[in-house]
């Protein structure tokens, strides 16, 4: 039996023990539950993080894909990789293209800092990499096509990689810490190569780093070679554009003529805008304007042979029609899918103080004669558009022109060219040629321009070319 | 954002292929692709419906030209119902309104006042 005073005493002893026990237990408790929810909490962030790290690496790919689609040009599709590429993958990236030579061509950079654009591009350009430089990482990936990937760049290397001097001085600004390069690459050839850096040493590129520059030196490399393609074309289609274009007008006794012609867009899409003067047999005269379907090269294409097919019926043929109908058949037999042209051709006979001309339209939007006083009136008939059907109907019409009357010739982009819904159209034409009653031919063609540019809102909708042909005697 | 609205209605006898806007270089390709989904998919005649249209240019007028002639070629039936007098002007000038089978609609659209 126990000492009830002190059994009461130990009891309440015990009791506080007891519940001191409980508390502290379940102060245990609740600190470990905290723990625990700490700890799964950080792995849910951890997981998000890498979730996220993984969604942002496709952004990267896919941005830059974007970016590097919408780009015709090899500097642009470098400006976009380098920019993907130091958003989100390191802190600078820099991008050289090489040349069909294999020289290296200036460089193009990005850094994650837009203040600091300059200085890489600086740093970069300040000695382009030299392909026999065994120490140039640039070159040994232009070489071997392999990438490249330097963890931890150390000190000499670098030294040894940058030229001395200004280079030398802006990598060791910059900070060169780690660094990969991967070749732009397509269709079996090395195209260029993508360099990115990581400044902080504490920041070494990792082997997900490399594989995510390789995708997208893919891409880059893709696109680099797009745009190279494109060049290409739209140099051959210019330079296919230049020779069809006479380069200079012919003079003829008793005329004076003048020509504009305004390109939808330089250098772009070569148009289909296509005119030539020039003489048939003695004083026979021919002036010709058209207008061929679609752009590039293959348009291009068909201007040429629509010029010199042209140039070669009008040593045997008198009538325009029957040039136009020669047209017609050259070009039905050398294409089969529906591609046409159409064209105005005009016989020119000057005799003193009168010309006429004797027009023929195959589908091409009739000329205009502006009197001497101002008034205008069409001439010709419609005819059936060039290359398409073997029986076209194309008619002559004859038209006296006076001293001091001028032909006009024009394709539809005059006409089409639009202010918001409202188009030029052919009222506002003749409006512009009666306010230029008087003007030498010039001074008509430059003001027919003039009034349709200052007309149109927005981008040009296509090319424009006008032909003036006006009597001095 | 597109010029060229394209709605095809499929009908008794065929397709209509209702063309609204702008036919041309920018918008051609749009065109091209759903005139190939109703050769390929849709039975029966074609009709190309221009009421809507409010330009045309050359790009168009190859593209009216090349479906009429896959209609001859494949012996299915087409036809062309006519645009508004600014935009059918083109047809007149490059003569095509005598080449194509151009006809006026049966059914007028709401808010089109037949001419």
């Amino acid at each position: 039996m126990t000492d009830p005073a002190l059994s009461l005493e130990q009891r309440m002893l015990d009791a506080e023990r007891r519940a001191r026990e409980i508390a502290e237990n379940a102060q245990a408790e609740a600190e470990a539950a905290r723990e625990e929810a700490v700890r799964a909490r950080e792995e849910a962030e951890r997981a998000h993080r890498l979730e996220s790290q993984a969604r942002e690496r496709l952004q990267v790919l896919v941005e830059a894909g974007v970016a590097m689609a919408a780009s015709l040009e090899v500097r642009s599709v470098l400006s976009a990789a380098t920019a993907a590429a130091a958003r989100r993958v390191c802190d600078y990236s820099v991008a050289f293209a090489v040349d069909r030579e294999g020289r290296v061509q200036a460089a193009v950079g990005a850094h994650r800092d837009p203040a600091r654009f300059g200085m890489v591009e600086r740093m970069a350009n300040a000695h382009l990499p030299d392909p026999d430089d065994p120490d140039s990482i640039v070159a040994n990936v232009l070489k071997t096509g392999e990438a490249a990937w330097i963890p931890n760049v150390p000190h000499k290397q670098m030294e040894r990689m940058m030229a001395p001097g200004e280079q030398l001085e802006l990598a060791r600004s910059l900070g060169l810490a780690s660094v990969i390069a991967v070749p732009l690459a397509a269709r079996g050839r090395t195209l260029g190569v993508l360099v990115l850096v990581r400044d902080d040493p504490s920041r070494p590129f990792v082997e997900e780093d490399q594989s995510l520059a390789g995708m997208l030196a893919a891409r880059a490399g893709l696109a680099v070679d797009n745009a190279r393609l494109y060049a290409e074309r739209e140099y051959v289609a210019e330079t296919l554009r230049r020779s069809l274009l006479p380069p200079e007008l012919p003079g003829i006794q008793g005329l004076e003529i003048a020509a504009r012609y305004l390109p939808a867009a330089e250098g772009t899409q070569v148009g289909g805008d296509f005119y030539d003067v020039f003489e048939a047999a003695p004083d026979r005269w021919i002036a010709v304007i058209g207008d061929v379907v679609g752009k590039g090269v293959e348009a291009a294409a068909m201007m040429g042979l629509a010029r010199y097919t042209i140039r070669t019926a009008a040593m045997s043929e008198g009538r325009p029609s029957a040039i136009l109908e020669t047209l017609n058949q050259a070009i039905l037999t050398q294409t089969n899918d529906q591609r046409f042209c159409t064209a105005c051709a005009v016989r020119l006979r000057p005799s003193g103080d009168v010309a006429r001309a004797t027009v023929c339209s195959g589908g091409h939007p009739l000329p205009l004669v502006l009197r001497a006083d101002g008034t205008t009136e069409v001439v010709g008939s419609p005819g059936t558009i060039v290359g398409v059907f073997d029986d076209p109907v194309l008619v002559d019409r004859a038209v006296d022109l006076h001293l001091g009357d001028t032909l006009v010739l024009y394709t539809d982009g005059v006409t089409d060219e639009r202010r918001d819904a409202d188009e030029f159209g052919e009222r506002r034409l003749h409006e512009a040629l009666t306010e230029l009653a008087g003007a030498g031919a010039q001074r008509i063609a430059d003001g027919v321009v003039d009034a349709v540019v200052g007309f149109r809102t927005g981008q040009p909708k296509d090319d424009i070319a006008i032909l003036a042909i006006k009597v001095v005697g | 954002m597109t010029a060229l609205g394209i709605d095809p209605v499929i009908t008794e006898t065929g397709t209509v292929l209702r063309l609204s806007g702008e036919l041309d270089l920018a918008t051609i390709a749009d065109a091209e692709d759903a005139l190939a989904r109703t050769e390929s998919e849709g039975r029966g005649g074609i009709t190309l419906d221009l009421r809507y249209l409010a330009f045309i240019d050359s790009t168009g007028l190859r593209f009216i030209l090349s479906a009429h002639a896959r209609a001859v070629e494949l012996d299915r039936p087409f036809a062309i119902i006519r645009a508004s007098d600014a935009v059918h002007r083109v047809f007149v000038l490059t003569r095509l309104d005598e080449r194509l089978p151009f006809e006026d609609a049966a059914d007028p659209l709401p808010g089109v006042s037949d001419r």
